[in-house]
This record gives structure tokens, sequence and C-alpha cells, in this order.
């Protein structure tokens, strides 16, 4: 029976070698649901009563709330993530709540995957290839990130925790999440890291 | 003991341990903390090298990055060998084997040394000179024996079996070079919290102070090493500092970026299989120290590149860091102060040491002690010719005059085994110039030091000139402060250390001493065997720049990059030409520092990651149906699907008669989808396409052709109305970023004041096409949801449906002339799609189809695929498509399109191609002919676009662009085919169902 696929079904990472107990701690969330929100002012007045949160006005904040982030993609530009399964009432809500504004919302949880990364040495793996300044001072909880790794885009939201244990999520388009994968784990190799699938 | 150069303690070896290595064939020992460079001479091995073009005997000139002479082949097992090492870096270890490069036949009896004898004959240009003609003896004489002849090492034929990563990096401030001016600059910016890198080539930090006896110096009322050590032990208490050892600055670029070369496992026997071997660190610095020292000048002398003639701080390192003494009979030439600390460190050593001082009366405090110390001091006097056939065994000194030029008179002859040549020092201001600093010449230096600079940067200690310790400390100190402050950090005062050490008296250069004997050669540059002479002759026949001395002779253009040759070469240049040396200038400072690996710079960027490789969510169906696939642009198509026994051939041909006669179903997820929403989204594809979308209904699809300013095709698609305000536009696969990035252009920048967005949503939808009669049958069979019949949803419309349950936009559209749906689903449900699909198709006969008989599908209709029948010079007017180009609105590229040259009737327009040999096969690319024997040059009036054999037409067919096409249909003309040519006849581009009843079915 056909399954979904997520960008990295053909890999198996269930049967994947990996380091058990390795303190970098790795997994793909395929189905985090996630929607593009394009808009001006008015909009942000008109989405943030139904967000219950503010929506982020500057490069690199979040705004969070209710089990929900929204990222800062552009000036008029944000993606907002949720757990899975909500992202066609998320998109209807704030269609409506945009209605005769100019704007648009649109659903991406297909589009983009989240690879999700824990652990001390994360940022000297992603560093291998993203050009962005990841130290603790500069890339700290609740920022969000675009960048590449290698190749591929990234978009990466230091979820939380600290500079010992920090939870960063890594979304990038499907297709690329094969390529993400193999690079993290050439970068990671030297320090360890276990999957979690 | 076999290593009888070594002395019995001192120096910052591991004597308790030994190391077993290899040099040409033969076994030797040596101890951790070694070069091959120092143990090869513990071994009393002086003779290393042959130079590259009159095959010289060579030793070691120095013992660090800038030697010249001591270059090895490293053999490191499974295919891993690298040429060109320094033999000076290479840190010892275990089974270690080392091959010495550029001779024939064994160091000792080089068959090439006859050009030695040759010398004559090959002086500067020779090469420029003798190999005129005839000219045909190029290729087949000349180039072939110098390629034999010439090279240094081997280069590698396996694939690189190592791993290289990268890694980013951003700090407050980078520190280059950890010697005292280093350390002092980075402890001193640490201790303002900034985030320090401290970098250096070495495998410990220290610099210059790793190789100090420390006679007559303290620091803060301790010896030098005292204060390195306390030094090390602070680097460890700063949280935010880095160092990094064994680690090359190799290049300074613009906005404060250099790349840093750290060699990771080079030093191992057995390097753990999880480290790279190489990392190469991408920094970007807020601000930068350059603490990188200083390398100090031969002298240029007859016959001064023998083995055992070396720099005199070489020798002091070989002996105070490694306990090798280089000679025991030792001559000391100098015009500097500095040679003294190895006169008198080698003298306590046990070593005869004599000194030769160009200068009539050295006064430094260095020289008193030397003379208190018992050694004899030959003032005025100079070095003009040596003796010794593999190792030095004869210096002969002659009185100079006050401008250092040899008087006539008796010539000494000095019997010695080594030879220490200082003729004052180079700033390392390599980084600095390659940050586009100016340079500017010190005449009391004699040395360029560093000027102006352009970027966050400042030097410290011997790179700007600065030769004491207590210059280097302070310097250090104040650069490291104020490095920190300039990025935002407060600091404390700290006093400078108190330095007590000899005074330094002035240097005076002699840049050339020439012998008593016509012809002798001088070396400058020893690498490359540049003499006095070739700079000489190079200046006679007119070379007065010296970015042409330095090609013409090849002056400072080895893979040392002159490193000890430069300034020198200029500084004799200047005497040539009468001129001042500022006046001369330098040349250029390039990166990289020293030799870096491709490996380094393409780091992780091979194989697997090479380039992301693209599936669609279908792959793994496809895969399990057999499909073999190609590439397109990143992503993995399927191909073609061949059932056991067939070949591509037959495959292709069977899928296209499924989707003919019955029903066929195609992966188009990787077509690009852009979403565009806004009230203005109609008026924006009015402007970017060539045809008018304002009047489009809601749920109806119209293909659209994008041009470029100059009227030439650069994307085509379908664009879909969604809503009143909102569009689903599709491009071509290879084109999509390319679109997205146009459009968003024109919007950004041009028309801003169009209520529009767009988003990229090519990897939200799987697209499964079903095309055939039976198209319909097999989806209505799937259907959950929705209306597909002919009234419902008719050619080029698209309806919100449900497909096996799962959520889908169902659009009309045909690419191969039969009835057509594409299926979009949400992509992580693309395979569960395509397998309900695939069942319910098995009544039907239903046929999963690849890109190749898409292809010939749609050039049976007659449809172009933009990039195989346009290149960027088609209009739409060439393809036949004028019906797709609106002329009451305007669009972009429309105003080219009536300019004189596209409305030429003998412009090339889109025709198809029948041979009248109905298997031949066109090549795809193939010119078209008037005769099937032209005359050459044959005029050329066209080429075949796409050719392909046909199942539906029982033969071949082509599509071609072809001068006046249109007019000619009907012709018999020639395509160019094999050696020879093929005659086609000229037809219009449609093969298959013109009238489109097929395609409305």
């Amino acid at each position: 029976m056909a399954e979904r696929i997520a960008g990295t079904s053909h890999l198996d990472l269930k049967n994947r070698p990996s380091t058990r107990g390795a303190q970098l701690r790795m997994l793909e969330r395929p189905f985090k649901a996630k929607v593009g929100l394009r808009g001006g002012e008015d909009v942000i007045r008109a989405v943030e009563p139904v967000l219950g949160f503010a929506l982020p006005r500057r490069v690199g904040e979040t705004g969070s709330g209710s089990g929900a982030h929204a990222f800062w993609i552009g000036p008029d530009d944000w993606i907002i993530v949720y757990e899975p399964g909500r992202e066609a009432q998320i998109a209807q809500a704030l269609r409506e709540a945009c209605r005769g504004l100019h704007h648009a919302v649109i659903d991406l949880s297909e589009r983009m995957t989240t690879i999700c990364l824990e652990g001390q040495p994360l940022r000297d793996v992603l560093a291998a290839g993203c050009p962005l300044d990841l130290h603790p001072r500069a890339f700290r909880p609740g920022m969000v990130l675009q960048s590449h790794l290698g190749k591929a885009n990234v978009i990466l939201h230091y979820v939380a925790g600290n500079a010992d244990r920090p939870f960063v999520d890594l979304y990038t388009n499907r297709s690329f999440a094969d390529y993400v994968w193999k690079y993290l784990e050439n970068a990671a190799r030297e320090f360890g890291y276990e999957i979690v699938a | 003991m076999s290593q009888k150069a070594r002395i019995a303690q001192g120096g910052r070896i591991d004597r308790s341990r030994t190391i077993r290595f290899t040099f040409d064939g033969k076994r030797y020992e040596g101890h951790p903390g070694d070069t091959l460079a120092s143990a090869l001479l513990a071994n009393g091995v002086h003779l290393v090298g042959r130079s590259f073009k009159y095959h010289r005997p060579r030793g070691f000139l120095s013992a660090g990055s800038e030697e010249p002479n001591g270059l090895v082949q490293l053999e490191m097992g499974g295919g891993r060998t690298d040429p060109n090492f320094k033999a000076t870096q290479i840190e010892l270890f275990d089974g270690l084997v080392a091959e010495s490069q550029n001779r024939k036949g064994s160091l000792r009896y080089d068959r090439n040394a006859v050009n030695d004898r040759l010398a004559h004959f090959l002086p500067a240009g020779f090469y420029y000179k003798t190999f005129k003609w005839p000219a045909a003896f190029w290729t087949k004489v000349y180039e072939p024996r110098i390629r034999a002849a010439a090279g240094l090492g081997k280069a590698p034929t396996a694939p690189d079996p190592d791993r290289y990563l990268h890694r980013h990096v951003w700090t407050d401030v980078l520190v280059v070079g950890a010697g005292p001016a280093g350390l002092a600059a980075a402890l001193a910016a640490a201790r303002t919290g900034a985030r320090v890198i401290l970098c250096d080539e070495q495998p410990e930090v220290g610099g210059s102070l790793l190789s100090e006896s420390g006679r007559g110096i303290t620091v803060d009322e301790v010896a030098p090493d005292a204060w390195l050590e306390r030094a090390k032990a602070e680097l460890g208490q700063h949280p935010e500092l880095t160092v990094l050892t064994r680690t090359t600055c190799f290049g300074y670029y613009d906005h404060n970026y250099l790349g840093l070369l750290e060699k990771v496992t080079d030093h191992l026997a057995d390097p753990p299989p999880d480290l790279p071997r190489q990392r190469l660190w991408r920094v970007r610095a807020k601000q930068v120290v350059l603490a990188t020292g200083a390398i100090e000048r031969p002298l240029v002398f007859p016959d001064n590149d023998r083995p055992g003639i070396m720099l005199a701080s070489a020798a002091r390192t070989y002996l105070n860091r490694f306990g090798v003494l280089v000679g025991r009979e030792v001559v000391v030439c100098t015009s500097d102060d500095s040679a003294y600390d190895a006169a008198l460190d080698l003298q306590g050593a046990g070593a005869k040491v004599t000194v030769v001082d160009q200068r009539h009366t050295p006064i430094g405090e260095r020289v008193v002690h030397a003379q208190t110390a018992g050694i004899t001091i030959l003032r005025g006097q100079g070095p003009v010719g040596s003796q010794g056939r593999f190792r030095v065994a004869q210096l002969h000194v002659q009185a100079l005059d006050e401008a250092g030029r040899p008087i006539m008179g008796r010539v000494q002859a000095l019997s010695c085994d080594a030879v220490l040549m200082c003729g004052g020092w180079n700033p390392t201001v390599h980084l600095f110039s390659q940050s586009r600093g100016k340079l500017r010449w010190d005449e009391g230096l004699a040395a360029f030091v560093p000027g102006e600079g352009m970027q966050e940067e400042r030097s410290a200690g011997a790179c700007r000139g600065s030769w004491t310790l207590a210059e280097a400390l302070v310097e250090g100190l104040a650069a490291g402060t104020e490095a920190a402050v300039a990025a935002g950090f407060e600091a404390h005062p700290t006093p400078a250390p108190a330095v007590r050490e000899p005074v330094l008296g002035p240097h005076q250069p002699v840049w050339l001493l020439e012998g008593d004997r016509a012809g002798q050669r001088a070396w400058v540059d020893f690498q490359n065997d540049v003499t006095a002479k070739d700079l000489k002759l190079a200046n006679r026949e007119g070379f007065r720049s010296i970015e042409h001395v330095k090609r013409y002779t090849t002056n400072g253009m080895a893979t040392d990059q002159g490193k000890t040759s430069n300034v020198t070469g200029l500084a004799i240049v200047a005497e040539n030409l009468s001129r001042p040396i500022p006046e001369i200038g330098t040349t250029t400072f390039r990166p990289p520092y020293t030799p870096t690996t491709f490996g380094a710079f393409a780091g992780p960027s091979r194989g697997d990651l090479f380039d992301p490789v693209r599936r669609t969510p279908m792959h793994g169906w496809a895969e399990r149906q057999g499909a073999v696939f190609e590439d397109v642009g990143l992503w993995k198509r399927a191909w073609y699907f061949p059932k056991p026994g067939e070949d591509m051939h037959a495959a292709v041909e069977r899928e296209c008669r499924a989707v003919r006669n019955a029903v066929g179903m195609f992966d188009a997820t990787t077509l690009g989808k852009i979403d565009i929403q806004g009230k203005d989204g109609a008026e924006f594809l009015n402007r970017i396409y060539t045809n008018a979308w304002s009047k489009l209904g809601i749920g109806k699809c119209r293909y659209g052709l994008m041009l470029r300013e100059d009227g030439m095709v650069f994307d085509d698609g379908v664009t879909t109305r969604i809503g009143e305000q909102h569009f689903h536009m599709t491009t071509t696969t290879g084109g999509a970023a390319g679109v997205l990035a146009w459009l968003e252009s024109w919007l950004q920048t041009e028309w801003p004041e169009l209520q529009v967005y767009l988003t990229s949503v090519t990897e939200q939808w799987a697209v499964i096409a079903l095309q055939g009669p039976k198209a319909r049958d097999v989806l209505q069979a799937v259907l959950t949801r929705g209306d597909i019949s002919k009234e419902a949803l008719p050619h080029l419309s698209m309806t919100e449906a449900e497909v096996a349950g799962i959520p889908a936009r169902i659009f009309r559209i045909s690419f191969t002339g039969e009835l057509g749906f594409e299926v979009n689903v949400p992509a992580s449900y693309g395979e569960i799609v395509t397998d309900a699909l695939h069942r319910a198709g098995q009544p039907f006969g239903i046929t999963p189809y690849g890109t190749e008989a898409m292809h010939v599908l749609r050039a049976e209709k007659g449809y172009i695929i933009v990039g195989q029948e346009t290149d960027g010079t088609v209009t739409p007017q060439d393809l036949g498509m004028d019906w797709a180009v609106s002329k009451q609105k305007d669009f972009l590229g429309k105003r080219s399109l009536s300019r004189p040259d596209m409305l030429s009737p003998d412009r090339k327009q889109l025709v198809g191609l029948l041979p009248v040999d109905p298997k031949l096969v066109p090549g795809e690319g193939a010119q078209i002919v008037e005769s099937p024997k032209p005359k050459l040059p044959a005029k050329m009036i066209g080429h075949v676009t796409s050719s392909y054999h046909s199942a539906s037409l029982g033969r071949s067919f082509a599509l071609a662009l072809l001068s006046g096409g249109r007019a000619r249909h009907g012709q018999r003309l020639w395509v160019s085919h094999g050696d020879g040519t093929a005659e086609v006849e000229v037809t219009a581009p449609v093969f298959i169902d013109p009238e489109g009843a097929r395609l409305h079915g």
C-alpha cells in the first residue's frame, strides 16, 4: 500500500546507521503545517487577532503563540508554522480576516519539510555549509534566519534551548531534503549523530 | 647513532620516541616534533632536491613555508600522493614515505644535470627564442620534450580518497600569526570579551620564540620560553578565543573575508576516519590583526645555491627548535645583526664559527657579544663564490668597498660545511597586499612595509618592520586592543611587558655580490633557477616593468611565489636600471599564500553532494516500475520504462502507442508552478505574456509565451485562473527559478504599483498527467468528487475535485495532442494517487511513459520545447505562433518584434522534415543544406531541432529551424548525416491531428 512520501522517505532513516546517544540528534518532521502570508500594514492588523500574537516586523524575528510560530521572511512576507493537520483551517481563517485587502494566503505545508536538530554540535555542523553567523551571541533562541546550506536554501529556526543544548528546526523545500540530510550527516560525522526515526 | 647532526639535548623534540621514515627509498629515524627537513638534516642529509632548469644539487634554504628547494612528493598509500610539499612544513610521522622531485635517475646522478653545462644556451627567455621554428616542430618535438623534462612532482592519477570540509565562521578579531606579536594581540583582544580567532601555520603557537635560544633576553624578568608558557596558559582561559594551529591564512579578500586552511590530519600516521583531512575556514572578521612576521633574505653571490648554504634564521631554528646542528665548521655571511644570534647559538652548540660581515663597522650589541665569545669576524668582506658538489666545502670571500662592491684583490677561501646567510629581512606583507593595502618602501629598514590600508586591519611586529621582541609585544598588545575596541568592546589598559634584549645596529643591504670571474651565476630565485645574470639580460633586452621582467625571467613565479626572491630581484633590477627601488615597485601578491589543494576548495561538493539531486514524490514508484531516469536541471525524471528485453527504442514506441491508442500516465511534477494573487494579476500577466489575459474566465486555462525585452522566446506554459484575483502559472522545468526571479524583478523594480504577490508552489503539488483516448475513463474510475465530463471540463479548463479521496486540482491540458488531464495533488500524496490511477487504469491498458515518449508525442503534434526549438534567438513569428501574440496590448518584448530584421522573410522558421528514407532519423543539430554534395564551405540554411522515429506515423520525422522555412514547404533539401547528407522533404510542423479533434474529445 502506497504511503505519503516525505523528503527523506527514500533514505529509510529507520535503518540508516547512526550513533545511539550521540550529542547531536536529527529527525525529519515532514508534515508540519506551513502557511505563507503576504500583505501590508492592513493585513497585519487584520490577522493578528486571528493569530493571537504579533507578527514579527524585523529580519531574524519570530512571533509565537498557542503552538504556532510566524517567521519573518520579508517586509511583507511571513511563513506561519503549526503542528500538522490545521493548515486548511488556519489558511481559511486568515483568508477570511484578509477579505478585501491586498494579500496572499497560501498553503506551503507540502512544499517544505522540517529537519529537527538538537544538541551542542549543531552550530558547527550547520556552519559547514551555512555562511551566516551562528554564534550564540548572534543566533539566539526565538530567532529565524534565511540562508543556504551548501547549495540548498534553508530557513533556520532556533526553537528553544541554550548554547549547550540548542534546538533548531531547519526548513527546506522537499526535494532538497535528500541533499540537506546527506550534507548534515557528512558535516556531523566527526561529532557523531543519532538519527531519530 | 645514525642522527649524527642531532645534539644531545635541547629543542622541542621528544628524544624518548623514535619515528621511522623513508626518503628516496632509504630508511631514516627522527623524533616526534621533527619536520621532514629537520629529520633529514639530523641524519646529515643535505642533498634533497634538484633545481628546476639546470638540475643543480640543492639543499634546504629555509626551515619554513618560504622553502624553494626542499620539495618532495609524499606517498601516503591508497591513491594518496601529493606533489610539491615543502619538507620544511611536513611534520614527521611514523611510516612517512617521501621522494625527491625533478630528477632523472637518482638525486646524486641526475641525467638532466647536463643542463647545467648547457647553461650558456639556456638564459632567460631561451624558450621564446629557441622554439620559434620550424613551426611544425612545436607540437611534435619541442613541446613533448619540454613537458617530459619540466615539471616538479607527479600529479595524482586516482580520485582523491580524502574528505574535506568547510566551516563558515564570524569573529570580532582575527589574528594571523601566533608569534609574540600575534599572541600579545590575541590575548589583548580576548581580554575584552571579543570573539577572537588566532591562527598559525605551525603545529604550536610561539612563532619566532620557538626558535629562540633566549640568549640575553628577558620578558617581565623571565626567559622568553617562560613568557610563552604563560601566554599559552592564558589562551586556554578565554572561552571566546579559538586557537587554530596547522592553519594557514592563505587569502585576504574583500569585506574582511579571509580563507584559512587547517591541516586536520596531515600530521597523523593513522588519521581517524571521521575527521576530514583538511578544513577550509571561511572567516568574516570585523577586525584583522596581521602578525605574520618576516622572512629572511638570502644573499645573492656566485654559486650561492649549494646544499649546506642556508638562511641564518633556518640554522638557528634547526638548532634551537629541532636540536640539529647543520654544520661543524660554519661561515655566517651577513649584512644584518640578526645573524649574530645564529653565530652565537651554533658556536654554543660546538660549531666553529666565522662571521663575514659586509658592513665595515657593525656596531650592534650582538656583534660585541660575538667578539667577546671569540668568534672571528671579517668586517667589510663578502662572499664571492663557493665550492663543493653535493654540499658546500669552501666559501670564497673578498674585501668590499663602501658601496659593497668586491675590491680586486686576494680571494680568501674559508673551508666550511655550512654557510649561513642573512641579507636582511622582508616583512611578510602578502596578506596586507592581498587586502589591497599599499606597500611603502622604507629606506632605513631596506624593506617594503605596510603603507595605507584599505580594510579593517592593522599589522604588528616584524610584518611591519618592527624587528625587536619589545616592539612585537608592544605593537601586538596595542593592535589587539585597538581591534577589539573597533569591534565594539571595552578595553582596560594593560601595561606592556618589560623586555631586555640586545640593541640592534643598522642593516646595510648589499643586493648583489658579483664574482671575480665573468659568467658566474648568482641565484636570485632558487626554485625557478633565475640568476642575477638573467635579470641583467632581461633589462638589457629592454624589459623595464618589474611585471615584464618577472614573466620573462620567471623570477618569483615558482610554487614559493618568490618569498625569498622577489625583493632581491627587484632591488637588482633597480640597480641595473639605476632607479630607486620604490620606482620599480613590487609585483602583485595573490592568494593563496602557500599552495592549497583543490580538494579543500571543493570541500564537500563531490559525489552525492556535488549538486542536490531532486526527486519527485513518485520517484520510488517509477523505480519499482523499472524506469530509467535522466537529469533535467537538478531533477531526476523518468526517461522511459523498459519492459524486460526492451531497448529504449522499443520502450518509447510502446509508450507512444499506448498514449495514442489507449492511455498513458506521466509524472509532470517538475514543471515550475507559481501562485499569483492580487487584484492586478491579470494585468501583470498581460505585460509578461504575449497574449491577452483580462478576459480569461475563472476555471479556464491559457497557453502563454514569455519573451525577453529583445523579443526572443524565454519561457512558455499554461496559466489558469483559479479565482477573480488568483492565478496558477506553470513554467518549464528548467526555467522555474529563473522565471520567478524575472517576474519578481519586473514587479519590484518596474511595476511596484501592481498589487500582485508571487509564491513558488512547484513543490507543493505532485502532478500526474493522464493522456490518451481512455484518460477520462481512468480518471473517472478513481474520482471521488467532481465532474470531469466533456461538458463540465472542456479542453483548457480546471476543476477542484477529489481523486482517490485526496483533494485535487484537475486541469484539462494536453501536451500530446490527445485527450489529457493533469491531476495536481498535495505532493506527499503523489505516490498514493499515482498508484490508484495505475490500478484503475489496468483494464484500459494504462502505460507509464517517460520524458522521451513525451518528447516524441509533442513533436508529432508540433508543440515546441523552449530550449530545444528555441535557443534565445527565436521569436514567436519564427515559430509560427503569431496566434499567441496580441496585436492590441503592450507586453515585454513587443517593440523588438517589429524591428526590420525580425520581419525579414529569410529568418529561420519552424518547419517539419520528413526524411525520404523513412527509417533514417537525422541527428538533432544537423545542418540543412541545399544540395546533396555542397561545395565547401557549405551554405547552411538551418538546423534540425528535434528528431525522432514515430510509431504513429510509422516513420521518422523531425522539426527544424529553416531559413525562410514557411515558404519552402514541399521542397527537397538535405541534412548532414554521418559523413554525407540525407534527403528530406520540408513540411508543416504538425504531423498528427492538425484539426485538434482528439484534443477536444
